[in-house]
């Protein structure tokens, strides 16, 4: 049988559950040969609409911009250091704009065949406003996608392997 | 990750009380802090950094409703509590127009992009003209809570 995927993605947003995703795609990526992407994406569409509401000074931009490119290097590195420590190759990049647009494009710009979330909203809420990226993203994703609960068991099992 | 991760029912609150924004803020404040267990140390520490951002500029938007927010750097993840006035007061907004709801919103220095989702969720949020009219005119707490969570 052959494995339907040759290339994951796996988004990191500096969540818990960020990081199971990304152990869970190293041990996917180790188990199968595929190849792994982890991208973060600096969400400055965020930034930019906070501003133009009101919600922001200038100086909160900037100090926030400057907070979530520290955030995406440090995990980004991270990523990079777990993987390494499994063996297993991976590409990091960090990108700015909308995390829901910008994951999709890379994927496709990459012919990424599998995107690999952390967890989803509980349905607490019918509000479309209340809808996560990642939400989005498996909502619009042309690819497959896997979502990955956060779970300890996943943080045991990449510890033992 | 998102507003819903950051918000309980027990972080909603009617009627917040106050005649100014620092009074409507304290109460606001102080209803959260119980709620959370925080001592006084803690309580005064969440106005103290809310009441400096203010001083940067109001975080009244348009439409009755206030945004303060600030950094904690004791918190682990962002906090989220929603309270509503029991009365209209001039909260210096952009608008100029009186204010009746405040989120008021907590992140942290180790989550800084959980901190941006939820601001930008409100911000969405509260461009929704049915929500938006629902909530300025809340009379309890239960139907502040269903706001969120029907």
């Amino acid at each position: 049988m052959v494995c339907p995927f040759k290339k994951i993605l796996v988004y990191l947003d500096g969540s818990e559950g960020a990081m199971s995703a990304l152990m869970y795609a190293i041990m996917l990526a180790s188990s199968t040969g595929a190849s792994l992407h982890a991208v973060y994406v600096v969400n400055t569409k965020a930034l930019g609409d906070l501003l133009s509401s009101h919600i922001f000074i200038d100086q909160e931009k900037l100090e926030y911009l400057e907070d979530l490119k520290a955030d995406a290097a440090r995990h980004l590195r991270h990523a990079k250091k777990l993987a390494d420590s499994k063996g297993v190759g991976i590409l990091t990049e960090k990108l700015e704009g909308a995390p829901n647009v910008m994951v999709l494009k890379y994927a496709k710009e990459h012919s990424v065949d599998l995107i690999v979330l952390g967890s989803v909203n509980k349905i607490r809420s019918r509000r479309d406003e209340l809808m996560s990226e990642n939400d989005r993203m498996l909502r619009t994703s042309a690819c497959p996608v896997l979502v990955v609960k956060d779970d300890d068991s996943i943080w045991s099992m990449f510890e033992e392997e | 990750m998102g507003l819903l991760d950051s918000l309980k029912k027990e972080y909603c609150f009617y009627p917040v009380v106050g005649d100014d924004k620092h009074s409507v803020l304290s109460d606001l404040v102080s209803k959260f802090s119980s709620v959370l267990g925080y001592d006084g140390k803690r309580e005064e520490e969440m106005l103290s950094a809310v009441e400096k951002r203010e001083t940067l500029g109001s975080t009244g938007l348009e439409q009755g409703v206030a945004i303060p927010h600030a950094k904690m750097a004791s918190l682990e993840k962002p906090l989220v509590a929603v309270g509503v006035l029991e009365k209209e007061i001039d909260y210096g907004s952009v608008d100029g127009k009186a204010t009746k709801v405040l989120f008021l919103v907590l992140g942290s220095d180790e989550y800084p992009n959980e901190h941006v989702q939820v601001l930008a969720e409100i911000a969405k949020l509260v461009k929704n003209s049915y929500f938006l009219t629902r909530i300025l005119n809340v009379k309890s707490q239960k139907e502040l809570q269903d706001l969120f969570f029907e």
